[in-house]
C-alpha cells in the first residue's frame, strides 16, 4: 500500500464513527483478506490488550480500597481528564476554526457538558447543520 | 451473570458505537450520563477509576468501555460491552469501505471530515469537562489537569508520562494529607 493510499485509508477511517485505529484496522483486514481479514485484523488489534486489561482489572478490585491505590488512581484520573482536555485543544489548532465551526464546538461542548443532552439529539442537530454549512460554501466558492 | 445487564451492555454501548463521532473519548458524557446519572451503575470516583485504567492501559481508547463493561458485568461484561462499542461501527466501516472507489471518496471525504471536526471537538471538551468533575478530590485535581492538558497541547511528550508522574504525585500527596 503506497502513503497516499494510507492517508486516505485513514482518512475515512477518522471520520467515521468508532476508533480511527479499529475502522482502519477493519477496512485494511477487508481489502486484503475479505470478512475474515477484517475480523482477524479487529481480533489481532483488541485481543492482547483485553487479555491484559482482565490482569489489571482483577487486581483494581482486590485493590481498589487501598489508600496509595486510591491515590494514585486519583491522580491518574486527573491526568486522564487532562489528556483528553489537551488532545482537543491540540485538534482545534490544527483545525484553524472560523467563526461558524468555533460555535459549533461551543454548541455540542455546553449540550453536552452543561445541558447533559443525549449525544443523539446533539448529533442529530449538528450533523445536518454541519454539513449543509460546508456543502453550502464549497458551492458558493464552486 | 444477569442476562438483563448484558442486554442493557449490548443496546447501550451498541447504539453508541454508530454515534462516536471522535472516537471513544467522545462518548464519554454519554456514558457517564446514562452510567453514572441514570442507571446509577456506579458512583463518579468509580467512574474516573475505570476511565482513567482503560486510558493509560495499552491498546485502543475502547478500553474505556471494556472497563466500564467489567464493573457491571465481569469479564464477560468487559467482552459484551467491547464487543459492542467495536463491531456495529466496524461494520460500517467496512461496508463503506467498499462502496467507495477512491476517486470519488477522495473529495467527499475531506469536505465530511471537515464538517464533523468541530462536532467531535466539541465532544471531547465535554469529556474533559466531565472526566474533571468525576476525578475532582480538590485543586490539586485541577492542577494536574491543567498541567497534563498543557503537556500534551505545547510538547510531544509522550502522555504517558504525564499520567505516571500524576500517579505517583496521587500517592505522596495522599500520603502526607489523606484527601480520600
Amino acid at each position: 500500500m503506497t502513503e497516499r493510499e494510507f492517508a486516505e485509508l485513514f482518512g475515512v477511517a477518522s471520520t467515521l464513527p468508532g476508533a480511527n485505529t479499529i475502522n482502519f484496522a477493519a477496512m485494511l483486514g477487508d481489502r486484503y483478506a475479505g470478512l475474515s481479514g477484517a475480523a482477524a485484523a479487529l481480533a489481532g488489534l483488541i485481543g492482547a490488550p483485553l487479555v491484559l486489561l482482565v490482569v489489571v482489572a482483577t487486581l483494581y478490585a482486590h485493590y481498589a480500597e487501598l489508600q496509595d491505590v486510591r491515590g494514585g488512581l486519583a491522580g491518574a484520573a486527573a491526568a486522564a481528564a487532562g489528556l483528553v482536555l489537551g488532545t482537543a485543544f491540540k485538534l482545534l489548532r490544527g483545525l484553524r476554526p472560523d467563526l461558524v465551526m468555533l460555535l459549533v464546538v461551543v454548541g455540542v461542548f455546553a449540550a453536552a457538558a452543561l445541558l447533559q443532552a443525549p449525544i443523539l439529539v446533539i448529533i442529530g442537530i449538528a450533523i445536518p447543520l454541519c454539513i449543509g454549512t460546508v456543502v453550502l460554501r464549497n458551492r458558493r466558492r464552486g | 451473570m444477569n442476562a438483563n445487564i448484558l442486554l442493557h451492555l449490548v443496546v447501550t454501548f451498541g447504539v453508541l458505537s454508530l454515534l462516536s463521532i471522535g472516537g471513544a473519548n467522545a462518548t464519554l458524557p454519554e456514558i457517564h450520563r446514562q452510567v453514572v446519572g441514570q442507571l446509577h451503575w456506579m458512583d463518579d470516583a468509580t467512574f474516573s477509576h475505570l476511565v482513567a485504567i482503560g486510558q493509560t492501559a495499552p491498546g485502543p481508547n475502547v478500553l474505556v468501555v471494556s472497563m466500564i463493561g467489567w464493573q457491571v458485568g465481569g469479564v464477560l461484561g468487559m467482552v459484551v460491552a467491547t464487543l459492542a462499542i467495536v463491531v456495529p461501527s466496524s461494520i460500517l466501516a467496512l461496508v463503506l469501505g467498499r462502496l467507495m472507489t477512491r476517486h470519488e471518496s477522495n473529495r467527499w471525504v475531506g469536505l465530511i471530515r471537515r464538517a464533523l471536526a468541530p462536532i467531535a471537538i466539541g465532544l471531547m471538551l465535554a469529556s474533559g469537562l466531565v472526566m474533571t468533575k468525576a476525578a475532582y478530590t480538590g485543586a490539586l485535581t485541577l492542577v494536574v489537569v491543567a498541567g497534563m492538558a498543557s503537556m500534551v497541547f505545547f510538547t510531544k511528550v509522550s502522555p504517558f508520562w504525564g499520567i505516571a508522574s500524576a500517579a505517583l504525585l496521587g500517592i505522596v500527596v495522599n500520603r502526607m494529607h489523606p484527601f480520600i
